[in-house]
């Protein structure tokens, strides 16, 4: 197991420079300056772009960057919050992100067991068809519109919870932003969920516990779960990347102070160390989590780890 | 019974809580302001966003303030002298605190000038430097001078003396600008590169204070300084500021009472458009289609007109923006410049644009014979903001209805790649916006002489260029009118930038609301004097 | 159960002499595999509705734009913000392009034009753009998940087929690029390149061939280990003839599958990318920037959005509960998707 964690970090680290030279080198191919007041002469722009090293080839920039990132520096914007060190601007938005993102998660995944459950144990009948459309439907209506509709119903008619996040209330404005999100991971929670449920409820060994007599309840916990919840892990993991992703448009409804837009508008501005820095950690992120999930599948499954081998 | 009563508890302690952050400090006036960027740096030096220096303006004092009517007011400056060849101004400054005690000077105003147009320094405003005649100020930018030979000095603590190479009639009005405040050298050195960056790392002398602030924060509050020369017409006691970037999340918050001023898109102005809220304004931001003259077809001027005329401005104002936007047929500013009577420029220019579909079919048909074509595709640069893909999609339609044969392709892109492709001339038809921070008619039609970093057409009337370069050394005030009257004739007959609208800003404004007003150049925004009725 | 006693008699207990044909049960003989499939496929309703669903869809989008008086791209500023107005229907009451009880429609001087689905704040007809923009959704989203497939069964087939070192080589290579999150790969190609359908398609395609490299792999290796395969190469065949005989056809199961479930991710990623920007550049028309440019008046005029949004919602819900019915039918013990 230890090798296998082993060599899978080393992996990353690989996958992780390869992402960096592959994003330098496009980003040398995008046409534009990070500054560009229309009115700056050619020359004023490029004694900026000196004053913040611009000017030099391109190994070196690209040496020069991993090797401020290893000792933590992660250079400054050039036009999102000029002159900032990023580890400053990232640092009060970043916690803010995965806060909601963690709850999005969490509430996902608990709605999704919950319908998966009733339309699993329903199969072919109405609970099914229902439960099933509506997590479908989740994953079917772009997060913008959920955006739009939970914070026009629940948070402007209704007036339930806040539709603009706010410092000064920090957990209860996150609920709408968190609630968009969760729909996405909570369908696709459901369906597997519902799908591995008709699964093992055709199995042999359910059968024999019913007819030794098990209630429908500690059927459900003892047999069934247990050995859904394995597989759920696999489906979380992806679910995870995609609430990173609909963060974007979940941040702008909301107005959220998270990371999500950044990485858009870094890349329209050519806010190269932003830019950089923001694709270094989403690609972290993602690669620690497949990992996890894979050593946890692996301790979770003996089946699996017998496999790994191959 | 007891689990009921737990049951009610937990209710009301969530009541309580869900509640409490509702309620507000008893008496206390505050007004909510939104908008729909961040602050990125309150250094002055640096800073280009309308919102930002808006904001500038109540946290730091200038020499003078542009009231409701434009005048320029006394601000910091409590008097001051000109010499009769109008070439040297001394400003008497009045007693006035920095945040952290210390006492405003002459020396701050010495030193932020010399800062901000100091080429190697690198700020972005150092080109606002550039339309005053401050003496030395030409070779300085250059490289060619010292910083410090910049004709300002401090006589001593209360005393500015200023020094210009020629006349200059928009001076006072210029120094309204939060680009000409004071700095103090002590503190911006010793903060470096995290000047402005956040609260602690700026000092203020206006209005307002700010406290807990760092770039980047979707929301902020100033507080009211008791300690500023004119506290007595500050009638609040606090402003608070929420970005909020999505246009109907701002409207669901003007309708739940948590903001005052939010921003409306012009798709959504038939909500309010009868409201008492409603508030539009125009800018002098004006959209342009700019042709490429090193494209050889749009050389022939015939093809310009057509698809100059082909344009119906007024629907494209009146049905589809709807904002208050104006149709636009000049090639300089509205509203910005006067003549020595009162006249605004805009009133007398010669009216050449007009849309006329008709025309602008004769013209392409004249222009087809001229090229020896049947038909023509050009590509139309654009920025991927929705306004200008709106624009755009209804520009195209019109020429493409109105000249048959004609193809317009739209390409869209960041306004970054954009402004990268039009400097580098690697467009056909551009769509641009110039907006005015020139306070000077001549100025802008500079920028249609040959060769100028802002002649995006790359076009060249030598007639034109030989009339501007005598301009800019005429005395005679009536002279120079007329030669910019001719000379804007002439830009419009060569069409060398063909006008499509002007930009108006489009808001709702709690009615309760007064003693805010609003200018089209320098600060946008003054909220100083605002006042919440109750 | 009949409690009912049965009793044979000595003589009732005779050979009757009937063939072995005529018990071979003629329901399951006679049908290929592929008959097989499509029944099972039909006798689940909530299939044959997606099925029928897509087919109007794909019927409209085909012909509805063609069928339309009016263009998808003419700006009709005078026309701005219609109401819906449906002939037939608005003597009802509902439809008849009034709205707050005004007459729009007379209001903007075109009392005799009729928009199914209203006008946008152009004055195009939304029922044309919803139509002309789902042909450019299904469009973009086939032409991505072709290539997916493209792409995605030959290096599954190569790396399953060959094994050893080659398949050593071109896992770690996916490893390596599952590392990079779609949405940056996605915006870094179409900032860097000319935003366009060909764009798109490549974007969406790229980030997309692993899954389906993936399940073929490991079909591929399921199938490897079979008897008629060990048989085949025992006799000589070549390599290619191998995989294109016999472990391809047996792949192509999984392989419509995928395909089934991979359109809705395509379209769905191509409204995203509309959302953010980056969509089909104007004026054409996708489901998804229909959906975007709606969705800034959805409060005014709530139809804009709601009608393009419908409509991809009913795709994608029929793509995926049609793969959900065609994996049933295929390979039941298929589940871990």
């Amino acid at each position: 197991m230890k090798k296998y964690v082993l060599k899978r970090l080393l992996m990353a680290v690989a996958t992780l420079l390869f992402v960096l030279f592959i994003l330098f080198c496009l980003m040398e191919l995008m046409p534009g300056s990070p500054f560009n007041n229309p009115e700056l002469t050619p020359e004023q722009r490029a004694s900026i772009e000196a004053k913040y090293g611009l000017d030099q080839p391109f190994w070196t920039r690209y040496v020069n960057y991993i090797a401020n990132m290893l000792r933590g520096d992660f250079g400054v914007s050039y036009n999102i919050q000029q002159n900032m060190p990023i580890s400053d601007l990232l640092a009060k938005r970043f916690p803010v992100t995965v806060r909601i993102g963690l709850q999005a998660v969490a509430l996902g995944v608990t709605l999704g067991l919950l319908l998966g459950v009733v339309a699993g144990f329903n199969h072919r009948r109405a609970a099914d068809s229902i439960t099933s459309a509506v997590a479908i439907l989740g994953v079917s209506l772009p997060s913008f519109a959920f955006a739009l509709l939970l914070a026009y119903f629940v948070g402007f008619q209704w007036k339930l919870l806040p539709f603009l996040y706010s410092t000064k209330q920090p957990f209860l404005s996150s609920l709408l932003p968190s609630l968009t999100l969760a729909v996405s991971p909570m369908a696709s929670v459901a369906r597997y969920t519902r799908s591995e449920i008709i699964d093992v409820l055709g199995q042999n060994y359910i059968t024999l516990a019913r007819t030794k007599g098990v209630g429908r309840a500690a059927l459900t916990v003892r047999h069934v779960l247990r050995n859904v919840l394995t597989g759920v892990i696999t489906v979380i993991a992806p679910s995870i990347v995609n609430v990173l992703t609909g963060s974007l448009v979940v941040e702008k409804a909301f107005s959220v102070p998270g990371i999500g837009g950044l990485l858009i508008t870094a890349i329209q501005e050519n806010d190269y160390n932003v830019t950089f820095t923001l694709a270094f950690i989403y690609c972290a992120l993602y690669i620690l989590v497949m990992l996890t999930v894979d050593v946890l599948y692996g301790l979770i499954d003996p089946r699996i780890r017998v496999a790994k081998g191959e | 019974m007891s689990k009921w009563k737990s049951v009610v508890l937990v209710a009301a302690m969530l009541a309580a809580l869900l509640l409490s952050p509702f309620a507000q400090a008893e008496g206390e006036k505050v007004v909510r302001l939104t908008q729909n960027v961040e602050l990125d740096t309150l250094d002055i030096s640096n800073t280009g966003d309308g919102y930002a220096t808006s904001m500038m303006a109540l946290l730091l004092d200038s020499l003078f303030r542009l009231d409701e009517n434009n005048v320029p007011q006394p601000a910091l400056c409590e008097s001051y002298t000109v010499s009769d060849d109008g070439l040297t101004y001394t400003f008497t400054l009045r007693d006035s605190k920095w945040s952290n005690g210390e006492p405003v000077t002459a020396a701050d105003f010495v030193y932020s000038w010399k800062r901000t147009c100091n080429p190697a320094n690198g700020f972005e405003n150092a080109f606002l430097f550039n339309y005053v005649p401050i003496k030395n100020l030409a070779e300085i930018s250059a490289g060619e001078a010292d910083p410090d030979t910049l004709g300002v000095t401090a006589v001593d603590d209360k005393t500015l003396v200023l020094e210009l190479t020629t006349p200059c009639n928009w001076l006072l009005e210029f120094l309204c600008g939060c680009y000409f405040g004071p700095m103090n050298q002590e503190f911006v050195e010793s903060c470096g590169d995290q000047y402005a960056l956040s609260s602690d790392t700026l000092l203020t002398c206006g209005a307002f204070k700010l406290e807990g602030w760092t770039a980047g924060d979707l929301t902020w509050t100033i507080t009211k300084n008791e300690d500023y020369w004119a506290a007595d017409t500050v009638n609040v006691d606090a402003i608070e500021y929420q970005v909020i970037k999505d246009t109907q999340t701002g409207i669901m918050a003007y309708e739940s009472g948590t903001a005052d001023y939010v921003i409306l898109s012009s798709d959504l102005v038939d909500m309010y458009r009868d409201n008492e809220a409603f508030y539009t304004a125009p800018t002098t931001y004006s959209w342009y289609i700019v042709p490429n003259f090193q494209v050889p077809e749009l050389q022939n001027v015939n093809l310009r007109y057509a698809i100059g005329f082909a344009i119906d401005r007024e629907a494209l104002v009146n049905n589809i923006l709807a904002d208050g936007s104006l149709a636009k047929y000049d090639c300089n500013y509205s509203d910005v410049f006067f003549g020595s009577d009162g006249t605004e420029f805009n009133s007398v220019r010669p009216d050449f644009w007009k849309s006329d579909k008709e025309a602008a079919a004769a013209y392409w048909e004249t222009a087809k014979e001229e090229l020896g074509v049947d038909s023509l595709e050009l590509d139309f640069t654009i920025e991927d903001t929705e306004s200008a893909q709106n624009v755009a999609a209804f520009i195209q339609s019109e020429i493409e209805t109105a000249c048959p044969g004609l193809t317009i392709n739209l390409k869209v892109m960041p306004k970054a790649q954009r402004l990268d492709d039009m400097e580098n001339g690697n467009f056909e038809l551009g769509l641009h916006r110039t907006g005015s921070s020139v306070p000077n008619v001549l100025a802008k039609l500079g920028q249609y002489t040959t060769g100028h970093n802002l002649n995006y057409a790359f076009c060249s009337f030598p007639e034109y260029d030989e009339l501007y370069n005598a301009t800019l050394v005429e005395t005679d005030p009536e002279v120079v009118w007329n030669n910019c009257l001719d000379l804007e004739e002439m830009a419009q007959r060569n069409a060398v930038a063909i006008p499509v609208y002007r930009t108006a800003d489009c808001l709702l404004i709690r009615p309760s609301l007064s003693g805010y007003f609003h200018h089209l150049v320098g600060v946008s925004w003054d909220f100083m004097n605002v006042d919440i009725a109750e | 159960m009949d409690k009912q006693e049965l009793r044979l008699t000595p003589e009732e207990a005779r050979l009757t002499g009937l063939s072995r044909e005529e018990y071979t049960d003629s329901n399951f003989a006679g049908h290929s595999y592929l008959h097989e499939i499509l029944i099972t496929l039909f006798s689940n309703r909530a299939t044959a509705i997606s099925l029928a669903c897509i087919a109007v869809i794909v019927l409209m989008a085909i012909f509805a734009p063609i069928l339309s008086p009016y263009s998808y791209r003419e700006v009709h500023s005078e026309a701005t913000n219609l109401p819906m107005r449906i002939p037939g229907l608005e003597k009802l009451g509902i439809f008849d392009g009034t709205r707050a009880g005004v007459d729009q429609y007379e209001r903007h001087g075109v009392p005799d034009e009729y928009h199914y689905f209203g006008t946008d704040n152009l004055g195009r007809d939304i029922w044309t753009r919803v139509w002309t923009g789902t042909r450019i959704s299904l469009l973009i989203a086939l032409l991505a998940v072709a290539l997916d497939v493209l792409i995605g069964v030959t290096y599954g087939m190569i790396a399953g087929f060959f094994g050893g070192r080659a398949d050593l080589i071109m896992q770690r290579v996916i490893e390596v690029l599952t590392g990079i999150p779609n949405l940056i790969i996605m915006m870094l190609l179409l900032l860097v390149m000319e935003p366009g359908i060909p764009t798109i398609c490549l974007a969406l395609a790229i980030t997309g061939w692993v899954n389906m490299s993936r399940i073929v792999r490991a079909q591929v290796l399921r199938i490897k280990g079979s008897e008629y395969v060990l048989a085949s190469r025992t006799l000589g065949s070549p390599a290619m003839r191998i995989i294109l005989r016999k472990i391809l056809p047996n792949t192509m199961g999984q392989i419509i599958i995928t395909f089934m479930f991979s359109v809705p991710n395509a379209i769905f990623f191509e409204a995203f990318l509309a959302f953010i920007g980056l969509g089909v550049p104007i004026p054409m028309a996708s489901l998804g920037t229909l959906i975007n440019d709606g969705y800034k008046s959805a409060m005014l005029y709530p139809y804009q959005v709601l009608l393009p949004a419908a409509v991809l919602s009913v795709l994608m819900l029929s793509f995926n509960l049609l793969g959900d019915g065609l994996r049933d039918a295929i390979d039941p013990q298929m589940r871990s998707m």
